[in-house]
């Protein structure tokens, strides 16, 4: 059974480059982005702050929240990629993070080379690569492809092996930084099926998105966040109303 | 479990499960690097397409591939020997190996250096997109420098066997032990040098001003008895023990015992610092890559 639970999360950190960027220095918070704060006379920013939540099997969380909000943070952070600066986290089950599904795919590889090598990135086991193998090889309909450097590759063709690495193992946590989509028409379709699927089997999903109906078809729970700060959780099509009439 | 904002009972530090990840900004600094490390080390599967990628991204194409790396440490090995034995008017026979070795052994100790103190910035791609554990990519760096390794003990090799010293099994072993030392020094170091080289971008460029100096006072492609009263550039210089490790026991230079000593006493002092280093800020990494 998964389970995330989340106490008081802060991620704060301070940009190094930019000490003394007297612009900013009066700026006390935008309208855009996390909180800019001086520190010790260098320029920090608060990405998120006190961030409490508990999610459990059957949660889909949407994530609402214009940019620089804190939407990819927190879901970094829930990932188990980024160690938060405040409070403490709790991920039981394992979890899928979506994000950067190229990541750790080898140009000078062969297309089977790298369907081993991505999945292995991904911290899958020897056993369930075999398992899923064929599926992978079969779904990306690649066919004699497969066999070549993906360096020959079209930008499509590359994002339809990544794609159909990345949703063909079933995690107990799905983390998806918006959605993903893959291929020409008749692709797209497939994909959306494969992706939906892979969704509808995992215990909890988290869905950051600027795409207002998909969240709400997708998702069960709603997240605004502000500046950092969680400034309403709830049912996703109340949280979906209240981020239009309370705009930042 | 509620659903509610959760009590301290919910969030207990975790059985150990490795399903299950847990931090505490407050408490959880050395059990982070540790996970990671173990985490790094769990699947030697990944370790092995992670070393080969790498290693065959530099030489892909190439019709000599990894023996690329042969050829050139044998021209420099050949250069060295050829013009500094002259100058120094040292015997062929010992003068040869005595480079070659030194070339090799040095070439091991500045890539790990050199790539140590970047190797947290080259692979911040991977870690600040990923849940994959930072130290994995030191781990990359140590095995890519061991085949390259490899390529270069061809060399050493031949020179060996070509001026006719036949080292017994106990050299080569105890040579094997050296090497063994310097990687696992190596790692260690790589790991607290790349810490340090992500949050203070001066780090590379200090290691590689520091490299170019160590390698004129090291004795690389000089013999230490050509010092005299400087003699103690080479006593008090931990590098020139490392590369005594391996070079002594191969070619029978004096004072393997000792350099052994040098190499162990500093290699833990590096292994305890490496580890303090990375223990304390392996959970900043991603907010400095």
């Amino acid at each position: 059974m998964a389970s995330i639970v989340a106490e008081h999360i802060g991620v704060h950190y301070l940009i190094p480059q930019a000490k003394s960027v007297s612009l900013l220095g009066s700026v006390k918070s935008l309208t855009m982005g996390g909180v800019i704060k001086r520190n010790h006379g260098r320029l920090g920013i608060t990405a998120l702050d006190n961030i409490s939540l508990s999610l459990q099997d059957g949660d889909r969380l949407g994530l609402i929240g214009h940019n620089g909000a804190g939407k990819s943070t927190l879901l970094r952070v829930l990932a188990g990629i980024l160690p938060p600066t405040s409070g403490r986290i709790r991920v039981e089950g394992r979890v899928s993070a979506l994000m950067s599904i190229h990541l750790g795919l080898e140009t000078f590889s062969t297309g089977r080379e790298n369907i081993r090598g991505r999945a292995r990135f991904m911290g899958l086991t020897e056993e369930e690569i075999d398992e899923k193998f064929d599926d992978i090889a079969t779904f990306c309909e690649l066919g004699n492809y497969l066999d070549l450097p993906i360096r020959a590759y079209s930008a499509g063709m590359r994002l339809r092996l990544a794609f159909s690495i990345a949703t063909a193992f079933s995690p107990e946590i799905l983390i998806l930084d918006e959605w993903l989509s893959a291929g020409d028409e008749y692709f797209q379709k497939k994909a959306r099926g494969r992706l939906t699927k892979l969704i509808d089997q995992t215990g909890i999903f988290a869905f950051a998105s600027h795409n207002e109906s998909l969240q709400q078809r997708m998702c069960n729970k709603g997240l605004v966040l502000r500046n950092g700060k969680i400034a309403f959780f709830g049912d996703v099509a109340e949280a979906h109303a209240f981020n239009k009439e309370a705009p930042a | 479990m509620t659903h509610s904002p959760s009590t301290s009972a919910d969030i207990a530090p975790p059985r150990a499960k490795s399903t299950t990840y847990y931090f505490d900004a407050s408490s959880s600094r050395f059990d982070y690097a540790v996970d990671d490390l173990k985490s790094a080390f769990s699947n030697l599967k990944l370790i092995g397409s992670l070393v080969r990628t790498g290693f065959l991204a530099r030489y892909h194409g190439t019709l000599l591939g990894g023996f690329w790396i042969t050829v050139t440490t044998a021209m420099t090995v050949s250069g060295l020997a050829l013009l500094y034995g002259q100058i120094f008017g040292a015997s062929m026979t010992e003068y040869f190996p005595y480079v070659a070795v030194g070339i090799v052994v040095w070439g091991l100790i500045s890539t790990m250096i050199n790539d140590g103190a970047s190797v947290f910035l080259v692979s911040s791609g991977f870690f600040t997109q990923s849940p994959i554990a930072k130290s994995l990519f030191v781990v990359r760096a140590i095995g890519v420098a061991a085949i390259g390794m490899c390529f270069k003990l061809i060399v050493v090799a031949v020179v060996i066997y070509a001026v006719g010293l036949r080292p017994s099994l106990t050299d080569l072993g105890v040579a094997l032990l050296g090497l063994a030392l310097i990687y696992w020094t190596g790692f260690w170091f790589a790991l607290g040098l790349g810490t340090l080289g992500a949050r203070f971008r001066d780090v590379g460029q200090l290691t590689a001003a520091f490299l170019t100096f160590a390698f004129f006072v090291t004795p690389v492609f000089w013999q230490a008895s050509r010092l005299g009263e400087y003699q103690f550039i080479v006593q008090y210089n931990p590098l020139a023990h490392f590369l005594n490790t391996v070079r002594g026991p191969l070619l029978g230079l004096p004072g393997v015992a000792e350099s052994f000593l040098w190499a162990t006493c500093s290699s833990l002092a590096i292994t305890v610092a490496g580890a303090l280093m990375f223990g304390i800020f392996a959970r900043r990494l991603c907010y400095w890559s």
